[in-house]
């Protein structure tokens, strides 16, 4: 049943993320054209401080641009998931839903799991699209084509992870683990927030009445909750790092992330659970 | 073997003052078709709503086939709403595909001979369908379940009077002769012909529960007439 599951949520949500992957897809396009018209080789070329100043301008503004539609791509996104989850599990349709043979968590998991392939993919759209943005950019700058800087990235990639090395050498602590600790926050950050938004929905449902507001107010609670309990234990590590024998104040950089991906992974599984045991135990359809 | 449905001292609240269905205990054999009825705000559809998992009794039990509401139950509940709860983008034939995945009573040969019969197109999308005609469509999905038990919430409400000849029709040709059927109506005349039992609530209590043939003989009176008689305001 899960299977199943999965099959329809992926077919339920994917016209809308299709048309989103699009939209990145277009404003990249759009961004990347803008630093190859005409216009801007004339600004570049342009005599004087004039041009220049122009160019700064547009760039600043064109840069603006792309980054809020690209950041509303990405809102859109967690919106849009926010109300499906909330439609179709908490009204009329999930009068279908709830009365399918399949179990509460089975609803959850798939719903998060989906969810969360399509963030993902959303991300690699994303950074796919600064890529070719900042490669239009510097295209635009430097004067080389685009196709010459592509040619190149390899080398740019490469040239990029020997000083990264380098760098974490001279770092006064552990860089690798600091990068792959920055991944894991970041590939696991995806279901754990979508776990914690659809816990806080579900924790709405609880109340007889105005139970999309009282959902926010749970999500409010538990953001602020999440806060203070972060801010204590990153207190707690400072504390340590300050107080050990070695002084390493900059592993307190490592120790802080490992406790903020700590705390959203047991929020996350609180909120998992609680969504699983309302939807098994405590289901009150309107 | 063991009734169709055990429900025992059922009580749901939705707040102190609002008790929605108040410590019933009843319990429905197979093979019957038997009216749900009551005025408004009875707790018919609370009821209905907890035999089908969608809302939790705050005290009280049911067992269907002798199991809690859960997972197992709804495998051989059929349920047919008082609201459209299919996506208005869908297509028909995906949601007869989406019944054939879940429920494995699903007959989508019986569903599609049953659009056919209505010249309803199974590649039109559930938006551009007439109030009545996602009616029918709910109702055809449901009445293509092999079920032990189907349960209709209003089934006949808000159509014109040859969609309810149509409805009824559908209903009576096509559940299975084992399985039993709950209709909760305040219609009654319509579907009277057909109830071979009735239970009576009024706000949110078991008033009566009995066989359409006991009112008719004991009271000298249609269910219809024993109803507007035991609710008269």
């Amino acid at each position: 049943m899960l299977g199943k599951l999965f099959k329809y949520e992926w077919k339920s949500t994917c016209r809308v993320f299709l048309l989103l992957l699009a939209a990145i897809g277009g404003t990249t396009l759009l961004g990347a054209l803008i630093f190859q018209a005409p216009m801007w080789k004339d600004m570049l070329g342009g005599s004087g401080s004039a041009g220049e100043t122009l160019a700064n301008v547009v760039s600043v503004l064109a840069i603006l641009l792309y980054v809020l539609l690209l950041v509303g791509a990405f809102y859109a996104a967690i919106l849009y998931l926010m109300v499906r989850f909330y439609r179709s599990t908490y009204k009329s349709e999930g009068y279908l839903l709830h009365t399918l043979p399949v179990k509460g968590y089975q609803i959850v998991f798939s719903k998060i799991a989906m969810g969360s392939v399509w963030v993902y993919l959303i991300y690699i759209a994303m950074m796919v699209s600064v890529t070719v943005f900042f490669l239009a950019m510097i295209s635009a700058f430097s004067g080389e084509s685009v196709f010459w800087l592509l040619g190149h990235t390899r080398d740019f990639f490469m040239e990029a992870s020997k000083e990264m090395r380098m760098l974490f050498g001279e770092l006064p602590f552990n860089g690798t683990s600091w990068l792959v600790l920055l991944c894991a926050g970041l590939i696991l950050g995806v279901p754990s927030s979508l776990l914690i938004l659809f816990g806080a929905i579900s924790l709405g449902q609880l109340f007889a009445k105005n139970r999309v507001l009282m959902a926010v107010v749970c999500y409010a609670g538990i953001m602020i909750a999440r806060w203070i309990l972060t801010s204590l234990l990153r207190g707690a590590c400072y504390a340590a790092a300050a107080l050990g024998r070695k002084g390493d104040l900059f592993g307190y950089l490592n120790s802080s992330m490992l406790v903020s991906i700590a705390i959203d992974v047991l929020l996350a599984v609180g909120c998992y659970a609680v969504s699983c045991h309302l939807i098994s135990k405590r289901l009150n359809l309107e | 073997m063991s009734e169709l449905v055990e429900i025992t001292g059922l009580t749901k609240a939705y707040d102190a003052n609002h008790i929605a269905v108040n410590d019933i205990t009843l319990t429905l054999p197979r093979g019957r078709i038997i009216g749900l009825l009551g005025p408004n705000g009875s707790g018919k559809t609370t009821l209905i709503k907890m035999l089908n998992g969608l809302l939790t009794p705050g005290r009280g039990s049911i067992r269907i086939n002798g199991q809690p509401v859960g997972p197992l139950t709804k495998a051989h509940v059929s349920y047919l709403p008082d609201r459209t709860y299919l996506s208005g983008n869908q297509k028909i034939r995906d949601v007869l595909k989406y019944f054939s995945d879940f429920y494995e009573d699903f007959s989508a040969e019986k569903a599609n001979a049953l659009l056919s019969g209505l010249n309803i197109d199974p590649s039109a999308r559930m938006r551009t369908l007439s109030k009545g005609t996602k009616e029918k469509v709910q109702l055809i999905l449901v009445m293509s379940r092999n079920a032990d038990l189907y349960v209709l919430d209003e089934p006949i409400a808000g159509v014109d009077p040859a969609a309810r000849d149509y409805i009824l029709r559908t209903i009576l040709n096509n559940y299975n002769p084992g399985a039993s059927v709950l209709i909760s109506t305040h219609l009654i005349s319509d579907i009277e012909q057909v109830l071979d039992e009735v239970i009576f609530m009024r706000d949110g209590r078991l008033l009566l529960y009995t066989s359409a043939d006991n009112i008719r003989s004991q009271h000298g009176k249609s269910v219809d007439a024993y109803f507007r008689e035991v609710f008269a305001c």
